[in-house]
């Protein structure tokens, strides 16, 4: 039996290359010549891929129609470069396809005046990038079509890439924090250095602490996401519960949450764009890790989290009995907020409007719908951020069951039958004499047309007027000001409807303020709605003014 | 200074020391970028990928063992980078022709390495590093960026794999 320890320790001292490819290499290094990511192209390499072109001429049939018919090859009219005699150019390259071939934008009139080429088949969709500088050598024979194509380049040579978005430096790096890593990329001189949950930057003597981390690491990438010409790091972080896709922005110092996610999860780069991708299937491609399974690009993240759509946080508590029991917000882009909260006997709301005050939001409650219960005076609480935004810290006495310290998780916003659009009669602004009249449409999320119209129309209830009809009546509102020109709306405070799958439950806050040529108008109100009795158009509301107010 | 201060000396590297410092790495270099191609072709230029990505920047490393570290992830990318591609897994492999095969002086290491090749790729590497770099499978971990268990594992069954390639001829 012979022993393969041996054999390996003897191969161990017999590998080495050849001279000759030392010497190239010591001439290269010499030479100041910069590294590609693939060798210069050699014919050799090339042969069996011109073959393989001719074989693939039924493809590039297929391909050709996308960029016009193929004509005799013809030198483009107008153009005078002897481009026979040139038979090489460089461009760059602006798109890659991924049936073969690259569209690559030349410098003006070298070698053809239109500027752009295409070569097809022979190229892999994944050999080059958007932006890479590319120098084509081809036989001389341009199709004629528009953009002009070789079909048969002789090679094509990776002059420069953009280095911008990088390469992965981790394929399954899922591993304990507190271990220590180096991270070293070719692109960056410094070296990263991982070690007991934090991560440094080391240049020579100096070391600079970056940021820390309390939980699993997988998946990271090092690149310049931010677009700044540093170094970001991208990575998943698990905190035992969710997982979240982290980036941590070298220059400003800075790290966002760019998504939370529930499963696992993987990070990878495709053509130049991080994506996040459900793993199953996992290959490698060109350098690059790439999934069979459906695949979302990560957004670049938000130096400030902007609410440009209602965000819904649920508080995962343990002791409601079930997750349809557990408390809830809801954030309002315009700043109200609805609060379901649980009582232990059963569901309750709060309502009002918040603010963003430095990292934390601050609430101010206007209305509650309970009495007798835990939280029943609170008049304010804060909610601070945390995870860039993606979770809640509750700080106030105790609502219900959610305590102080209570952690609400942003949630994907529950399938709810909202917004129903309700005209409420309020004659002379009297709160005693108010009759609901109409029940109209159903509006999808937040209409700001509708909403406006449905403003208008309260404008003109709280004016005195009675209307069985809703409408877009700007010509009556017109008219309640004496037949004067609305010159404009400067702001309307949108209204919220909520319909809850119990029951509804509205929260309304309306707010105008306009010109007429008389100058500035305001007109208010806030009501809410907190049960529907009966049915149809005209159903029975049992509702609460909370605030009406005319101001002119 | 205490004991247990670390003092950092960097590495500074220029074109001047290029030949030492690629005599003193190119075993190990080009023994991994054998061992992940497994062929010459592929082997030389990733050999030259890495020196020359090596000497494009003054590069500081804490001590040798990181140089070496760097060395070894970077050739493991160039190894991916230069391997990975469609366009090499849609033509011919060059591993078959005679002239680009790598050849050992005995027939058992002949043997060996056409075993090693055929083996998957992740055994391939942690076999390499273990047993021709004689790496402790912790650092294999770190270097790989997977667990020691992982390395473990990964090394019991690529020998298991070996000596079902080599029909039991070979201990290990």
């Amino acid at each position: 039996m012979k022993n393969m320890n041996d054999i390996f320790k003897s191969m161990r001292e017999s590998i080495n290359p050849d001279d000759n490819v030392k010497e190239k290499l010591y001439r290269k290094i010499e030479r100041g010549e910069i590294p590609m990511n693939k060798p210069a192209p050699k014919i050799l390499k090339w042969l069996p891929l011109m073959t393989a072109a001719c074989m693939l001429i039924v493809a590039t049939a297929v391909f050709l129609p996308m960029f016009g018919a193929l004509r005799e090859q013809l030198p483009p009219e107008g153009g005078n470069i002897d481009y026979l005699n040139e038979p090489n150019f460089t461009g760059a390259v602006v798109s890659v396809y991924e049936n073969g071939g690259i569209l690559i934008k030349t410098e003006a009139g070298n070698p053809y005046p239109d500027s752009t080429l295409i070569t097809s088949s022979v190229i892999a969709g994944d050999e080059f990038f958007v932006g890479d500088i590319v120098t084509v050598y081809y036989d001389g024979m341009l199709m004629e079509s528009y953009p002009v194509q070789i079909r048969t380049p002789h090679a094509i040579e990776l002059i420069s890439r953009d280095r911008r978005h990088g390469d992965y430096y981790a394929d399954e790096w899922v591993f304990d924090a507190y271990e220590t890593h180096y991270l070293n990329t070719p692109d960056w001189a410094e070296t990263f250095v991982w070690t007991n949950g934090q991560v440094s930057a080391v240049y020579g003597n100096d070391e600079q602490f970056l940021f820390s981390t309390n939980g699993i690491i997988g998946g990271i990438f090092v690149a310049d996401l931010t677009g700044d010409g540093k170094i970001d790091f991208i990575y998943l972080y698990f905190d035992g519960s969710y997982e979240y896709i982290m980036l941590y922005d070298y220059v400003n110092d800075t790290s966002y949450s760019i998504m939370n996610i529930k499963d696992t999860y993987r990070l990878s780069l495709d053509n130049g764009k991080i994506m996040v991708n459900e793993t199953t299937v996992l290959s490698f491609m060109g350098g690059r890790l790439v999934t069979a399974v459906t695949e979302e690009e990560v957004p670049p993240p938000n130096s400030e989290p902007v609410i440009s759509e209602p965000m819904y946080f649920v508080e995962r508590n343990e002791n409601a009995a079930s997750e349809e029991f557990y408390p809830e917000i809801f954030l309002y882009p315009e700043g109200f907020f609805t609060f379901n909260v649980n009582l232990w006997e059963g569901l309750s709301k709060v309502h009002g409007t918040y603010e963003r005050v430095e990292n934390a939001y601050v609430f101010t409650v206007t209305y509650r719908d309970f009495a007798g219960f835990t939280g029943d005076d609170v008049e304010e609480f804060k909610m601070h951020l945390m995870l860039g935004a993606d979770a809640l810290v509750y700080e106030g006495a105790q609502i219900g069951m959610t305590e102080d310290g209570a952690v609400f998780y942003m949630s994907e916003m529950p399938s709810v039958s909202y917004l129903h659009k309700f005209i409420m009669a309020l004659p002379s602004g009297d709160s005693d004499s108010v009759a609901v009249v109409h029940d109209t449409r159903v509006m999808e999320r937040y209409e700001a047309a509708k909403l406006a119209e449905l403003t208008v129309d309260i404008v003109n209830l709280l004016d005195g007027n009675v209307m069985y009809m809703s409408s877009s009546w700007l010509d009556p509102w017109a008219d309640l000001y004496g037949g004067r020109k609305l010159e404009s709306i400067n702001q309307i405070d949108i209204i919220y409807m909520y319909k809850g799958d119990g029951g509804a439950v509205f929260q309304v806050i309306a707010h105008c303020e306009f010109d007429i040529d008389d100058g500035r108008n305001e007109v208010g109100i806030e009501y809410t709605i907190v049960d529907i009795g009966g049915g149809g158009a005209t159903g029975n509301l049992e509702w609460q003014v909370l605030d009406i107010y005319f101001v002119k | 200074m205490s004991l247990t201060q670390k003092t950092f000396v960097p590495y500074t590297e220029t074109t001047e020391n290029a030949r030492e410092i690629v005599e003193k790495y190119q075993q190990m270099v080009y023994g991994l970028a054998l061992s992940r191609a497994g062929n010459k072709f592929d082997a030389d230029d990733i050999f030259q990928e890495v020196f020359l990505i090596y000497f494009s920047k003054d590069r500081a490393f804490r001590e040798d063992e990181h140089k070496k570290a760097w060395l070894i992830k970077t050739t493991l990318n160039c190894c991916k980078r230069a391997l990975g591609s469609t366009w090499r897994k849609k033509t011919t492999s060059f591993d078959d022709r005679p002239e680009l095969s790598y050849s050992f002086t005995s027939k058992e290491e002949n043997e060996v390495f056409a075993a090693l090749r055929e083996l998957p790729e992740k055994y391939r590497t942690v076999l390499h590093l273990f047993y021709f770099e004689d790496f402790p499978t912790e650092k294999i971990a770190r270097i790989l960026g997977i667990s020691g268990a992982n390395v473990r594992m990964r090394l019991k069954r690529g020998r298991d794999l070996m000596r079902e390639k080599l029909k039991g001829e070979y201990e290990i």
